[in-house]
Order: structure tokens, then C-alpha cells, then sequence
């Protein structure tokens, strides 16, 4: 405890200065502690459940985090936030959001726009790359068995989800998959820094250029571009369809992926279910000035709403890896072993990884665990 | 499960790699009028040329699909019953499914069933 207060309080000074400089009013230091402001977008289904687990850790362990929450949905769009004040509540508390899935709407309330919530706060903060971290967690079984560690990255501002559709003649739609040099140049470019960074060795792009030869082709030019640049690691392209196929019979020769939109999608969510599925994946949405940390797979999973079984894996390693961002490593590594020593044990298992465990439940395991 | 060109492509592949890959499965093409019969994953296995290693499975799976689809159901059957033997029985196994058998071995073995089926029939 005495350690844990000295280290903040050596804190305090930097992030004190970081405080005022940020906000008008300086930051009421409780204890020599200062916290650090996040936002959080809790979505819907079970995406508040999630954000309370993690309110919940930070509250009976001692992490430094405070939260501002921020209702933002499509389908109850009446008592929604705006994007605008989401953008500012976000540039606020140091331009980071632990996000839950938010439900596309049937029907949007805007006229003439058929563009969804998500998709507009992703332009709006022009987070351009997905990065969705597929690790093997020891104590998860899988079909598989084997040892896997790769990353995916995605493009999510252009591609085949610029929600630009037509109907020209009754019957007959028209959907526009845009690419755009830039971007793919920005993706790239990401993809392979990323890789240098964490000391990656291969880059794989994922395409389907012998159909989509100009759209799906400029991604694969421009990847060779840019691999170029980057002699020491490894660059080899894969088609969407065969990529999907090595997935599921020999995953572990994957370490980093970059693709479009539509493919990473589909293929973060594949990746996902190969080890343990939508509830022990994290993921962060990544622009040039924001990073939203959420799930990897996107699934507000409506069914389970109120019942208590979903796995909070995937929010709390979320939350693990912005606390790492925000330079809280020591608190967002001791988190991340406590979630993954709990797995481990396989004492306290949620519904969708065999057991019987609540979520609220898995929360108070984490917790026990937790030591700096 | 019924989907579009794309989804279709992605998930067919999926759906091969889990059952035991490209050299397994077969698929068919159907239109109001004609019919093409090929592998299900449509790879052209352009590294495995000339070196007997091919599965055939996939292969002769579509030539199975493509007498049924002609009526001939007898020898659709009799040919399916002797490959599902020279894999699931007599376990001959080309390189893709962890064997070590040549392709000109599981084509053999299949005939030889085949003549043994005959037989007993």
C-alpha cells in the first residue's frame, strides 16, 4: 500500500502539470493521488454490464482512473449524446474511450443518411486502424490447440462500409466499395510500423485482387510500396479466401495482417473464435490524435442483456491496454495478469467458456487476484 | 446456408479448411441449363504440379456430383463407396490429410475396391 502511494504521489507532479494545462479549472487532487479521466461509451446490450466490471475493479483496487460515462446509441437516439459532445467529452479526458458495442438501428431517425452511429464516430475521430490482438490464453481449450499470437490490423474509414448504396432502377442496388490511395498508404504504413514497434517479423496483406483488380489491386500495389521501405521484416500477400482457409487449419503462421475493411471484419471475428470467441478479445480503434479501446468482436449480444452471463474478458483487457497507453503500466500489467492467472486457474469460468460463473463473478476473482 | 458471391467464397473456404482442406470437398456450379463440376475451393494447387502428391479426393467427389446430377445414381454410388473405403477403411492418405500416399496409389486402391464391390454385388 505505502509503495503504491509513493509512486502516485511521484506521479502527481507531472500529471498535475499535464492536468491543468488540459482543462481550465485545475483537477481536485484527492490524497496526493491524481486520477486520470476516461470516457466510456457503454453501447448496448452488454456493453453498460462490461463497463460496470471495470468501474467496479478500479473502484476496490486503487487504479488512478476516473470515468466519465456518455449514453450514445442509435436505436434509443431521442436520449443519445450527440457526436459532437462525444468528441468533446472524449478530447477532454486525454482523448481516450473504453467503448462497448453499439446496436445498429433498422431504421435511422436522420433522413437520407445511412450511415450508422459507429461508422460516424469513427470517421468523425478519424480512427483509421483496428488493431484486434489475437493471443492464446492459457486455460482457454480450442480445437485446435496451438500457440497463437497475431495482430490485425483493419482499415475501418473507407472501403466496402462508406455507406454509399443506390438504387437505380427498383430491384436493383448499386453499393460503391471505395479506395483510396491515401489511406491505403496510411494503413500500410501503420501496419508496418506497428510491426517494427513490437518487433513483429511479417506483415501479410489480405485482398481479393484477381477479382476486385482496381479496388482490392491498389491495396496490393500500394502494400508492395510500402513493404519496400521496410526491408527488415517480411511482406507476403494472401487472398481473402485462402487466408480464411490456412485460419482454420494453420493459424499460427499468421503474425501481422493488414487489410480492408469488409475482410478484417470478417476475419477479426474468425480469428476471435479461434481463441475462445467474442469474450476474451480486446481490440483498439487508433487515429492519429484518439485511440478508443473496445472488444474486438463488436457483438452487442442483446440475448444476454440483464442476465449476468457475459464474459468480461475482452473490456477488462481493453481497459488493461489503455491503462498501458496512458502510461499506467504498472496497474494495466498487474490487471492483465490477474485476468489472465484467473483464466488460468479455471475456477471461475463464465457461461461462454464452459462454466457457470457470473460476470460479476469473474469481476470479484479479478479483484482477488489483483496485486501491484 | 444461402448467401451472396463474396460471403460465399470466404465461407466455402472456411467450411473446407475445417473438414480437411482444399483437397477434400467438391463443389458444383448450376444454371437453368448447364452444370460445371469442380473442386470446392477452386485452387489451381499450382506448387503440387507433376509431383503425384495432389489429393484426388476433391476431384473425383465432383465427378461423383456430376453422375448423379446425369441420373447414372448406380454408379455414382458404387464409385463413393469404394473412395469413402480407400479413406475412412483403408486408410490410404495423401500428404494434405498427414498421409504419406501418392495420388496414383489412392486412384489404385479406389479401383481395386471398386472391381471388390462389384464382386460382391
Amino acid at each position: 500500500m505505502l509503495s503504491r502511494a509513493l509512486l502516485t504521489a511521484s506521479r502527481s507532479s507531472t500529471l498535475a502539470v499535464r492536468g491543468l494545462a488540459a482543462t481550465a479549472a485545475p483537477e481536485p487532487v484527492i490524497e496526493g493521488v491524481h486520477k486520470l479521466k476516461v470516457t466510456t461509451i457503454p453501447g448496448d446490450g452488454v456493453g453498460p454490464e462490461l463497463i460496470y466490471v471495470v468501474q467496479d475493479i478500479v473502484k476496490n483496487t486503487g487504479i488512478p482512473i476516473e470515468f466519465e460515462e456518455l449514453f450514445l446509441s442509435e436505436v434509443h437516439w431521442s436520449r443519445s449524446e450527440s457526436l459532437e459532445s462525444a468528441v468533446e467529452a472524449i478530447r477532454r479526458n486525454n482523448n481516450v474511450a473504453l467503448k462497448g458495442a453499439i446496436q445498429e438501428a433498422t431504421m435511422l431517425h436522420t433522413e437520407g443518411d445511412i450511415q450508422g452511429l459507429n461508422m460516424r464516430l469513427r470517421k468523425k475521430l478519424d480512427l483509421f486502424a483496428n488493431v484486434c490482438h489475437i493471443k492464446t490464453i492459457p486455460g482457454i481449450k480450442t480445437r485446435h490447440g496451438k500457440d497463437l499470437d497475431f495482430v490485425i490490423i483493419r482499415e475501418q474509414t473507407e472501403g466496402e462500409y462508406s455507406a454509399l448504396e443506390h438504387e437505380l432502377v427498383p430491384g436493383v442496388i448499386e453499393c460503391l466499395k471505395i479506395s483510396t490511395r491515401p489511406k491505403i498508404e496510411r494503413i500500410a504504413k501503420f501496419a508496418f510500423d506497428y510491426a517494427t514497434k513490437h518487433g513483429r517479423k511479417k506483415v501479410t496483406a489480405v485482398h481479393k485482387a484477381n477479382i476486385m483488380k482496381l479496388g482490392d489491386g491498389l491495396f496490393l500495389r500500394i502494400c508492395n510500396e510500402v513493404a519496400k521501405l521496410y526491408p527488415r521484416i517480411e511482406f507476403e500477400s494472401m487472398i481473402i479466401d485462402n487466408t480464411c482457409m490456412q485460419l482454420v487449419s494453420k493459424p499460427e503462421q499468421f503474425d501481422v495482417m493488414v487489410m480492408p475493411n469488409l475482410y478484417g471484419n470478417i476475419i477479426d471475428n474468425l480469428a476471435a473464435g479461434l481463441v475462445g470467441g467474442a469474450g476474451v478479445v480486446p481490440a483498439e480503434s487508433v487515429g492519429s490524435d484518439y485511440v478508443i479501446f473496445e472488444p474486438g468482436s463488436r457483438h452487442s449480444f442483446q440475448a444476454a442483456f440483464g442476465r449476468q452471463i457475459a464474459n468480461p474478458t475482452a473490456m477488462i483487457l481493453c481497459f488493461a491496454n489503455m491503462l498501458k497507453h496512458l502510461h499506467l503500466d504498472i496497474y494495466g500489467d498487474a490487471l492483465t495478469k490477474s485476468v489472465l492467472d484467473v483464466i488460468k486457474e479455471g475456477k471461475v469460468r463464465t457461461q461462454d467458456l464452459g462454466g457457470y460463473a457470473k460476470t460479476m463473478e469473474f469481476a470479484d476473482a479479478v479483484i482477488t487476484k489483483f496485486k501491484i | 446456408m444461402l448467401m451472396p458471391n463474396l460471403y460465399g467464397n470466404i465461407i466455402g473456404n472456411i467450411a473446407c479448411g475445417i473438414t480437411g482442406g482444399p483437397g477434400m470437398s467438391s463443389g458444383m456450379n448450376l444454371g437453368d441449363r448447364h452444370a460445371v463440376f469442380e473442386t470446392g475451393t477452386r485452387n489451381t494447387g499450382t506448387s503440387l504440379k507433376g509431383q503425384d502428391v495432389a489429393n484426388p479426393t476433391a476431384f473425383i467427389r465432383a465427378g461423383i456430383d456430376m453422375l448423379r446430377y446425369l441420373g447414372c445414381d448406380k454408379h455414382a454410388d458404387l464409385i463413393s463407396d469404394a473412395l469413402w473405403k480407400t479413406i475412412a477403411v483403408d486408410l490410404f492418405h495423401t500428404k494434405d490429410i498427414q498421409g504419406e500416399k501418392k495420388a496414383s496409389e489412392i486412384v489404385d486402391q479406389t479401383l481395386r475396391n471398386i472391381t471388390a464391390i462389384q464382386r460382391q454385388q
